[in-house]
């Protein structure tokens, strides 16, 4: 971050103030009490515009009034609010904007919550001169299925086109016409769908954007509003619940600059449906039919007891950590098992290592950093608000932005560099970039290293992507963003090991700069740092090694289990090989579900216990960058819900193993006293912002965790080239990615269900035409045997002899493939 | 300095009680006598005039032309249309937190309001509102009125929560009206 | 030839005598419950109100409701009450008030027929003799129920009995003296000329207020003092003994009312022909009920030490005085 700003000293409304240099007028009359008020101001969407001219003060010397959002302070600035010249201009503002704004304040959504009726009532001349008929559009018309536009009630503050080409960047809102039918839409008025619109609801100034989820349904004074975390995906940004009549009616951003800079994503927006959807599971099943919780705690515990050390655990990303730190120590302590995993699982050794405090770039880093790769993910689909994070980060100017990814991402446009490998070159791609950068270091020190062309492998357009995105890339001051799904398959482990001697040659173990991994649970981070991770019990203590998620289907399949705990995971549906898994399940005698929902885990399952939803839950999370946030319960519980937590640690109790923990705040204790890094945390220094570990001094006390010696560089052999070497006519090398609305949320909230995607394979058009295939065409894509149905999109951005497909559709998953590399595809 | 309490400083410390004659002796006799008969005229005199007593329930105190009994909600005379249009802003102002309003989106095609909006449940709980008519006072569309029922006893507490369907009917109107001068 | 029980001005055949006592007992039953009524009735007016309008025509078939619901009733007896006695108590109240009744005269003989119960010569000392009766019956009563609010009540009311009987009975003899006879037939004929209330005024005063607490009724019904002792003497009984309670009260209105009309206001006189005779007492009767009604509905409870000065104090010598200036008047004359 920058340097310390010096302080002016100014004089508004009689009052010294002293401010930030460069500060604009209008927060620097707030440190006097000053209330200055301003329309289009809003400093989330970027530098001051001095559209709406509500904001006119009088300075001394200068003759004519000045727009305090565009005014810089100055020493000795003295400033009038007040004076005739300046109520009068006001006056005269907010006449103006009336003149055409229909009262329908009773009405309209947005009474009571209204800045303009604020103003009208705090500056406004009280009446108006304006007889005449008002201006009239056709209302409420559909803006997007999710978002209305009353066009009369606009007063053209350019907030939301604002939003749209500065922050979103998505450009499809527009000013169209000019004069008095000046409005707000979008060209040939196609609905504005992209992922983040939502968010003009929330900054629109009057009730000109409405959300069709809301309308009509609570007044502000009707309504309580309940802070907390959304788990909806990694970004964890922070919401505000609107609850009325225990019932979340909305989600409101609840601006954190440390973490979602206020934004939010239309997922995380409206994704509140599923909290009180008919069919959410609400009471305990044993054997499919409803029982008791006495009934199925005993039968839980019966049958766990017999499977004993023979037990899997498989939690999904939105279980909290004390959720998360009950069910290992459900599994380690009471039963013996060390089979305990998170869909975000990393080999022990370099989750330890990539968890490193000085290793860690936070959110805000981005914001300074002189260059950000981007590796191995798509923000947009896997972490959203990052993607507006780094469009930010390059539209102010400072950051450099390089993409290295298997499929096209949303910010390659915004790209210094792009470098795409193939699907599952993953590890050597980073190899290579890994010996690019320590080449470039050592030669730097004088030192000559290793050329990328050496890394063995036919790796030839991995060193020439390499070489250019190594050449963007500042040491010291980098963050590279990274997909934790690297780590998955064969070549995982080397994939980040290579990535972490890149992140050595970038120098990135300084303030300012760091690797960020973007993980595939909500939650994944925190998960493994209290300890469900196969090889390492809670703050990555050494413990018995024990069955990742492959061995524990194996193990499922060959009977070798017994039991399996999924907590908040279904991976039939959102894990490779989702036939595997279902096989698996089936095969296993005994199958225990936590669940929200029905579906097709939970169909396998013996027991299944109701889950509560984010919006009902206590505890804390960990974001990606290891800041620790609260979930505070906002709605009661629906039926006979009961907390995980609670189920569990009594659960624990009877298998004979008494965790004494009785509430979350003595959940968080016990985590704080067992995980090192986390000493001494409690709910209270969390509070409503958060608290990065990293930035703890008990952060200090594990700095041997960077420390842990050599780097194993896994070998790539168990990779398997002679497949991928050859690319024949019909055989290309298969990708998957979880693309955006592509999961359970959108199925389970019925406004958004309009966005689930329908499979579709992406080509690279050489490819197309070499197998004659068109944008549209339906195919099957088929591998050993098995095949999905999709539609072709060719993607000129693809790299040729790859296909992507989506992973955990509702129909045509494509995990339901086999995991192998090569598949055909055959026009049916 | 008091002569009868020398322990008093001041004499305004004396509080005096206003006594009633001595009883007894022929004085107090005739007094009594005379006093009795006063009152045995007194007496005599409500005889005379006649009973007071409004045989309530067939008959009823008149109420005047203000006066806040149990709610009414009102239509549009010409269109039949409902007038509230579910603002909440009498939710808002009751004092007692005693009416639940819950809007939702007209349909163009079947309106129950004029605008956009309207009230899919309007409740007023009367076991709460201490008829203080500031809901009347909020509407921006007079569509709430004070009425002038004020017989609203009931034998159970959900009985007392008035629907919206129950306070738009035509109350039948039981409370005669306060004349002018009356 | 029958045989009087006392010593008789005249006496009818013996299957008159018992007509004459059923028609007497049923007629002042039928009037008692109407009294009750009509006193609710009436104080309520003499407070603006209605009083009893619900049941039956302008509330009259109220006491029936009343009887009916008393009737209804659980009969029963606290443990701490003496069993015999608690039931004696009520029925020798009311045995008191119907035997009285039976010397007042509601006319002279018409066609061999005496219009009363019987024409005893001791006719006042008769009445005090079974009046003083119903003291036995408050004083059983309030000591059998095993109560100490009842007894308390019927302390009082034996203080207050034997306070205001000597008062009483000295305004009576004003009359007697003037009239020469015990017999209230020929008290009565002898106020052909004057009723006693004109020369006897002190006298009349002097009986209506020992009536009033006699009869235990207001500004005297410090037994009963709802307020204070919870109906005194009354308060362990229910039900048609509480009934009894009741009808003895306005009985012994009637009683006092009756004597007080036999020997101050002439009796069964009045103008227009003999059969009006009858009617004519009755009519005097309900005038000295209306008053004790009116006196109800005006004047406040009495304290007790007031109760007592007021009978020892005022009325014994004043009656006293009553007596001597009568005495010497008779004489004179």
């Amino acid at each position: 971050m920058s340097a310390e700003r010096s302080k002016v000293t100014l004089v508004v409304d009689g009052v010294e103030v002293t401010a930030d240099d460069g500060a604009m007028l209008v927060d620097a009359a707030k440190e006097g009490d000053v209330e200055i008020p301003v329309f289009c101001y809003e400093p989330k969407l970027g530098g001051p515009v001095g559209a709406c001219r509500m904001c006119l003060v009088e300075i001394e010397g200068i003759p004519k009034l000045q727009t305090a959002c565009s005014t810089p302070v100055r020493d000795g600035m003295v400033v009038y609010t007040r004076t005739d010249r300046v109520i009068e201009s006001q006056s005269a503002v907010v006449e103006f904007l009336l003149v055409n704004h229909p009262l329908d304040c009773p009405v309209c959504d947005k009474g009571g919550e209204c800045p303009l009726q604020d103003i009208a009532m705090g500056w406004g001349p009280g009446r108006s001169r304006m007889t005449e008929p008002k201006r009239h559009f056709r209302k409420p018309m559909p803006l997007s299925p999710l978002v209305r536009i009353d066009r009369e009630r606009c007063i053209l503050c350019y907030r939301c086109v604002r939003f749209s080409q500065d922050v979103a960047e998505d450009e499809q809102l527009q000013l169209l016409e000019r004069g008095a039918s000046s409005h707000v839409g979008t060209f040939d008025d196609h609905p504005y769908i992209a992922p983040f619109h939502g968010n003009i609801i929330e900054l629109c100034p009057v009730g000109a954007l409405t959300a069709e989820a809301y309308r009509f349904r609570a007044r502000p004074w009707d309504i309580e509003d309940s802070g907390s975390v959304c788990t909806l995906c990694p970004s964890q940004c922070n919401v505000m619940f609107t609850v009325r009549d225990e019932h979340v009616q909305r989600v409101l951003a609840r601006d954190n600059d440390d973490v979602d800079a206020g934004w939010l994503c239309d997922k995380g927006r409206f994704g509140f449906q599923m909290i009180t959807s008919e069919e959410r599971i609400v009471e305990p099943r044993v054997g499919g039919s409803r029982a008791g919780w006495e009934a199925a705690l005993d039968a839980v515990a019966e049958r766990l007891r017999s499977a004993g050390e023979r037990t899997a655990a498989i939690v999904g990303g939105q279980t909290s950590n004390e959720e998360g730190y009950l069910i290992q120590r459900l599994l380690r302590g009471a039963l013996g098992s060390a089979n305990i995993t998170s869909v975000d699982e990393l080999e022990a050794g370099l989750a330890r290592r990539l968890a490193a405090p000085e290793l860690g770039a936070a959110v805000p880093d981005l914001d300074a950093a002189e260059s950000i790769l981007v590796v191995g993910t798509d923000p947009l689909n896997s972490i959203p608000i990052l993607d507006l994070r780094i469009r930010r980060a390059i539209r102010q100017g400072r950051a450099r932005l390089v993409v290295a990814s298997e499929r096209p991402t949303a910010l390659d446009g915004g790209a210094e560099e792009t470098a795409r490998y193939a699907p599952g070159d993953a590890a050597g791609f980073l190899a290579a970039l890994a010996a690019e950068l320590g080449n470039r270091r050592q030669a730097g020190a004088g030192t000559p290293g290793r050329a990328a062309d050496e890394v063995p492998g036919d790796g030839s357009d991995w060193a020439e992507g390499a070489r250019r995105i190594a050449g963007e890339l500042r040491p010291g001051k980098t963050v590279i963003v990274y997909g934790e799904r690297l780590g998955r398959g064969p070549g995982g482990d080397s994939a980040l090991a290579s990535l972490l001697e890149c992140a050595r040659a970038l120098d990135l173990a300084t303030a300012g700069a760091g690797v960020i991994g973007v993980p595939e649970g909500a939650n994944g981070r925190g998960l493994r740092e209290v300890g469900c991770l196969p090889g390492a019990g809670p703050g990555f203590a050494e413990a018995p090694a024990g069955r990742g998620l492959d061995r524990i289907k194996q193990g499922l399949l060959d009977g070798e289990l017994d039991a399996v705990v999924l907590v908040h995971a279904d991976p039939i549906r959102n894990l490779p090989d989702g036939p595997g898994w279902a096989e698996a399940l089936r095969r296993a005698r005994t199958v225990i579900a936590v669940s929200a929902f029905d579906d097709a885990s939970t169909e396998t399952a013996d027991i299944v216990f109701p889950a509560e939803s984010y919006a009902e839950k206590e505890g804390t999370v960990t974001h990606p960058d290891g800041r620790l946030q609260r979930l505070r319960p906002a709605v009661p519980h629906p039926g006979n819900v009961h907390p995980i937590w609670q189920v569990l640690a009594e659960l624990g109790a009877r298998l004979g193993h008494e965790t004494g923990i009785g509430s979350v705040p003595e959940a968080v204790a016990t985590i704080a006293a067992e995980v090192p890094f986390y000493a001494g945390i409690t709910p209270e220094e969390i509070g409503g912002r958060g608290v990065r570990w990293q930035e703890r001094p008990a952060a200090s006390a594990v700095a041997e965790l960077a420390a842990v010696p050599p780097e194993q560089r896994t070998s790539r052999t168990n990779l398997d080239r002679d497949d991928s070497g050859t690319l024949t006519a019909d055989r290309l090398r298969l990708g998957t990615y979880p693309a955006l609305w592509a999961d359970e949320i959108t199925d389970r909230n019925v406004a958004l269900r309009f966005l689930a995607p329908a499979q579709t394979v992406e080509l690279a058009p050489s490819d197309g035409e070499r197998l004659g295939l068109a944008s549209g065409d339906e195919v099957e894509v088929r591998s050993n045997g098995t095949g999905v149905r999709a539609r072709v999109a060719l993607n000129e951005r693809m790299r040729p002899g790859a296909v992507f497909l989506i992973e955990a559709t509702a129909a045509e998953n494509a995990n339901a493939l086999p995991a192998e590399l090569n598949v055909e595809v055959i026009k049916p | 300095m008091n002569e009868e309490f020398p322990y008093l400083k001041d004499a305004e410390e004396v509080v005096t009680v206003q006594r009633g004659p001595e009883p007894g002796g022929a004085k107090g006799a005739y007094r009594a006598f005379g006093e009795t008969l006063r009152g045995l005229r007194t007496t005599m005199a409500r005889l005379i005039e006649g009973p007071m007593t409004i045989q309530y329930p067939e008959e009823k105190t008149p109420v005047y032309p203000r006066f806040r009994g149990r709610h009414k909600l009102h239509r549009f005379e010409d269109t039949g249309l409902e007038k509230c249009v579910g603002c909440s802003l009498c939710a808002a102002a009751c004092p007692a937190d005693c009416i639940r309003v819950v809007a939702a989106e007209n349909d163009p095609d079947d309106r129950v309001s004029p605008g956009e909006r309207y009230a899919a449940v309007y409740e007023i709980n009367l076991a709460r509102c201490i008829f203080c008519g500031y809901c009347e006072v909020a509407c921006p569309f007079d569509a709430i009125t004070m009425g002038h029922e004020y017989e609203l006893a009931d034998y159970n507490r959900g009985d007392l929560i008035f629907t919206k369907e129950m306070l738009l009917a035509e109350p039948v109107e039981r409370t005669p009206l306060r004349r002018e001068g009356e | 030839m029958i045989t009087p029980v006392a010593e008789v001005g005249y006496a009818e055949a013996t299957w008159i005598l018992i007509a004459k006592s059923i028609v007497i007992f049923l007629g002042v039953f039928l009037i008692v419950p109407v009294l009750t009524v009509v006193e609710r009735k009436l104080i309520g007016r003499f407070q603006h109100r209605y009083g009893p309008n619900r049941v039956g025509p302008v509330g009259m078939m109220q006491p029936l409701a009343d009887i009916l619901k008393l009737v209804g009733k659980q009969v029963f007896r606290p443990d701490a009450a003496v069993p015999l006695l608690y039931a004696i108590g009520p029925a020798l109240v009311i045995f008191s008030g119907i035997t009285t009744i039976a010397i007042l005269p509601f006319g002279d003989v018409k066609d061999g027929v005496g219009f009363y119960g019987i024409d005893v010569s001791i006719g006042v000392l008769y009445f005090f003799a079974f009046g003083s009766l119903a003291f036995y019956g408050l004083l059983l009563s309030g000591w059998s129920s095993g109560s100490k609010y009842s007894f308390l009540g019927a302390m009082r009311s034996a203080a207050q009995l034997i306070s205001y009987e000597v008062s009483m009975g000295l305004a009576l003899l004003g009359a007697v003296m003037m009239a020469g006879s015990l017999s209230l037939v020929s008290i009565v004929e002898a106020q052909g000329e004057i009723w006693y209330v004109v020369p006897q005024f002190v006298g009349f005063l002097i009986f209506m207020i020992a009536g009033f607490a006699e009869t235990n009724r207001a500004p005297f019904d410090l037994p009963e003092a709802d307020a204070e002792l919870v109906q005194g003497y009354q308060t362990e009984y229910g039900g048609s003994r509480f009934a009894s309670f009741l009808l003895a009260e306005y009985l012994e209105m009637f009683v006092v009312s009756g004597i007080a009309a036999a020997f101050f206001l002439g009796g069964w006189m009045g103008p227009g022909p003999g059969w009006l005779d009858p009617i004519w007492m009755v009519t005097k009767i309900m005038a000295l009920i209306f008053v004790f009604i009116w006196i109800r509905a005006t004047l406040p409870r009495l304290r007790y030490d007031q109760l007592m000065s007021l009978g020892w104090k005022v009325l014994l010598p004043l009656a006293t005085l009553n007596i001597l200036v009568t005495a010497v008047l008779v004489v004179v004359t």
